[in-house]
């Protein structure tokens, strides 16, 4: 009993006691170590990811619905004002080029993302704008020349599909956007 | 013109049909022309409802005729009431209702925002004129004529196609106001 209360008092000398210490620090000092190196390689991974995937992809979104704004405008612009050829030029470039390079720009985004949702929504709108142009194709086709201005009925027919079709669109694809 | 031809396509195939015999073929003649009649008079007014919707747009009624609901009021028994009545469950003007009402006789014209005289009822045109008197309903006739005898729009067909003639001083005596795309696109009185 004796012999065991010797040793039990050894253990407790100063140096061991500081050992012990500048142990227990060390120890914190490696958790802290590791916490941080997880923490940094999460906030890495983050990064990346917002630089490879959400930010292009929010920018592509972000540009889409520009597009879709402005092909609105545009159409109406081909509605309302007869003279103006740089507008349906830029339609038709809209239309033609614009639209089938930033479709296919986010549908190679489209794998990275998260959520079976998304992709969905992104096809619905996909779906929904190309109706939209189909609508907007059809009024270009009706109000080619001058003659075509002139004609009542074609020109409120034309009225009619921008407010009545194309307004209601644009808004419900935006509304998907959003 | 389309109608014309689906109806000799279908004469063409009932052909057997009608050599049957002499009786059958009799009604069968009389069935087909009563439904190219039908059909026919009913074509006429697929393209009614959208001038008269873009009249709405384009025309503009003082503020006391811009508070209930849009009314129009058809003169007796038309086809159009049906075509107006499909418009009307599709459309709105702003946030109100278009209500389309048929009436009987020309004691029931009351304040509303359009009246349409069908071309059978072009005889009470002037009845109309007078029972509307200064307010502010915009009239709508088809029959040729009738735009220069007060009407403030008149339906004709010009090449073939629906057109319509305006008639400025009938607007401003109903203290209607009309914007220049649509003068632009009517005949003018």
């Amino acid at each position: 009993m004796e012999k065991e209360k010797k040793k039990f008092s050894i253990r407790l000398t100063i140096g061991n006691k500081i050992l012990a210490g500048f142990l227990s620090l060390i120890i914190l000092f490696i958790i802290n170590a590791t916490i941080i190196f997880f923490t940094g390689n999460n906030i890495d991974k983050v990064v990346a990811t917002s630089s490879e995937n959400i930010r292009p992809s929010k920018d592509a979104i972000n540009e889409l619905i520009l597009m879709v704004t402005r092909s609105k405008m545009l159409i109406t612009n081909w509605v309302y004002l007869q003279s103006n050829t740089e507008d349906k030029q830029a339609l038709r470039d809209l239309q033609n080029f614009d639209y089938p390079a930033l479709k296919e720009k986010v549908t190679k985004l489209m794998p990275l993302w998260e959520s079976d949702s998304q992709r969905m929504l992104m096809d619905t709108v996909f779906i929904k704008f190309e109706a939209m142009m189909e609508a907007q194709k059809s009024v270009m086709s009706q109000l080619v020349t001058f003659e075509n201005y002139e004609d009542a009925l074609v020109k409120l027919l034309a009225e009619d599909a921008i407010e009545s079709q194309i307004i209601p669109q644009t808004t419900g694809i935006i509304g998907l956007l959003g | 013109m389309i109608m014309e031809w689906l109806i000799i396509l279908f004469l063409f195939a009932i052909q057997p049909i009608l050599r049957h015999s002499k009786s059958m073929r009799k009604a069968g003649f009389l069935s087909i022309l009563l439904l190219a009649s039908v059909v026919a008079h009913a074509q006429t007014y697929k393209q009614h409802p959208l001038f008269i919707y873009s009249f709405t747009r384009y025309i503009q009624w003082p503020d006391a005729y811009n508070e209930e609901d849009f009314e129009i009021l058809v003169l007796g028994d038309s086809p159009i009431l049906e075509e107006l009545k499909a418009m009307a469950q599709a459309k709105k003007i702003g946030d109100r209702i278009i209500k389309v009402t048929k009436i009987n006789t020309t004691a029931e014209i009351r304040k509303c925002n359009v009246l349409f005289l069908p071309v059978d009822q072009s005889g009470k045109h002037t009845e109309v004129l007078q029972k509307v008197g200064v307010q502010s309903i915009l009239v709508i006739t088809e029959q040729p004529g009738l735009g220069a005898s007060g009407s403030c729009i008149n339906f004709i067909t010009k090449d073939g196609k629906l057109a319509f003639e305006l008639n400025q001083a009938a607007l401003t005596k109903q203290n209607l106001k009309a914007s220049s795309e649509i003068t632009r696109l009517a005949i003018m009185i």
